[in-house]
């Protein structure tokens, strides 16, 4: 009844392939299961073979797949192997795509009617001329109060599983919050000067000014420059803390410092710069931000140094983080 | 690894592949690639574990409680490389039989709202 044994036959290129793929498995699922899964996926290329058709691409647009979601769904799952503090509980998907969709939506209606004034004047600069500093100064406070009382609200509903500590709002020594405003002006001296250097070289802007997104800003009265400094360069750097550092930077953690680090500078640096030369800057400083978070544990130092860079950069130019 | 009393009904739903699993594994212990092979087989193809999804499984079963290692020992039918053999528990039987049930008063409900064909719920009953 037994069917002779088949020669054991050495491991084919698929095979190989595949056992150097498993290694983006967390380790210990690696450490468990990798070995089966190699096997199985051995047992499945003879399968293939047996069939006579070379099968070899059909068998990968399974196990490619396959494996990609294993992948995704075991780093998903295994936030507590990756040397998380205790205190940073699970920042779920959802929190994220909730967070930033509700913060953007008066965004997007900014956006909107500034299209529309800009459409009927067929020129943006002369469409914001229209508003006086101090309304677009309101308008943006605005924005920023939506992101963070939408976060804010996000660690009230129950059915959430973040609280203020799991995204980094902890105590923090005074110490840290001086190291994160230190870092805030080297961060804000080399960018400017990165900038000024750009322009020099180049003869093209490097940053837009200020001037250009809020114009009358530098014929502003103290009060409405008060008033700005307060919406734009404070409280613009707690939402963006909270958005991309507390939120994003925290949901993504668990697939590394290096993954969390890149991804949610990039996003961070496209909202701000779009696709244009100064994209390198914001990505630079967000990495920087979310190495200050890292380190420190929690979000203050961060957000302290984000708000220095925002004052220089308001009251002397150079870079600015919205 | 947990000291309190588990009881069935916590487990329900299970997902397909679990179930699937749980059920090529009645009467019978097999390897990975083995109970690939069955669940193909039973379900005429229409449910073709991977390799990731399987061991995924088999991972949560293994935590859950709901099946246990073997040994490793090689599948006569295949070569000589020695392969892990898995077996459910009698809690994972508790499961499966309580998912089944599950599964069967449902389809009940749906004979007797006349959309599956077949004799109503209350028909079945008495029957093992």
């Amino acid at each position: 009844m037994t069917s002779p044994k088949r020669p054991q036959t050495s491991p084919s290129t698929s095979e190989c392939v595949y056992e150097k793929l498993l290694s983006a498995c967390p380790k210990d699922f690696r450490e468990d299961h990798g070995p089966q899964m190699a096997q199985a996926f051995g047992d499945l290329c003879r399968e293939e073979r047996h069939k006579g058709k070379s099968g070899s691409l059909r068998l990968w647009s399974k196990a490619l797949p396959d494996l990609a979601l294993t992948v995704v769904l075991e780093r998903n799952r295994s936030v507590a192997v990756l040397n998380l503090q205790p205190w940073r509980e699970r920042v779920s998907g959802a929190n994220v795509i909730v967070a930033f969709m509700l913060s953007m939506v008066l965004g997007i209606i900014l956006f909107l009617v500034y299209g529309i004034l800009a459409y009927e004047q067929l020129d943006y600069w002369a469409a914001s001329q229209l508003v006086p500093i101090a309304v677009l100064t309101a308008l943006y406070i605005l924005l920023n109060l939506t992101a963070i009382l939408t976060i804010g609200l996000l660690i009230r509903v129950e059915a959430t599983n973040i609280s203020a500590r799991s995204i980094g709002l902890r105590r923090v020594s005074a110490w840290w919050l001086l190291v994160g405003a230190v870092i805030g002006l080297l961060c804000w001296a080399i960018g400017s000067l990165a900038g000024a250097l750009y322009f020099w070289i180049t003869g093209e802007v490097f940053y837009m000014p200020l001037e250009e997104f809020f114009p009358g800003l530098s014929r502003a009265s103290f009060l409405e420059l008060a008033f700005f400094w307060i919406g734009a360069g404070i409280l613009s750097a707690l939402a963006n803390e909270l958005l991309f550092r507390g939120i994003l930077y925290t949901y993504l953690r668990r697939w590394g410092v290096g993954v969390a680090v890149f991804v949610s500078s990039v996003v961070f640096a496209l909202v701000f710069s779009g696709f244009s030369v100064s994209l390198i800057a914001f990505v630079g400083v967000g990495a920087v931000l979310a190495l200050v978070y890292e380190r420190s544990g929690s979000l203050w130092p961060a957000i302290s140094c984000a708000i220095v860079i925002n004052t220089l950069g308001i009251f002397f130019g150079g870079l600015v983080l919205f | 690894m947990s000291q309190e009393v588990r009881r069935p009904e916590d487990q329900l739903p299970l997902t397909p592949a679990v179930l699937n699993i749980l059920l090529s594994l009645a009467g019978e212990e097999r390897h990975g690639y083995g109970i690939m092979q069955e669940v193909e087989r039973r379900t005429d193809g229409k449910m073709k574990l991977g390799p990731g999804t399987l061991y995924r499984s088999i991972k949560q079963m293994l935590s859950a409680g709901l099946i246990e290692e073997s040994d490793e020992r090689p599948d006569p039918d295949l070569d000589d490389q020695r392969r892990r053999y898995y077996r459910f528990t009698n809690f994972g039987q508790r499961v499966a039989t309580a998912e089944l049930q599950r599964l069967e008063s449902i389809v009940g409900s749906g004979r007797e709202k006349g959309l599956l064909p077949g004799p109503p719920r209350t028909a079945l009953e008495g029957v093992q």
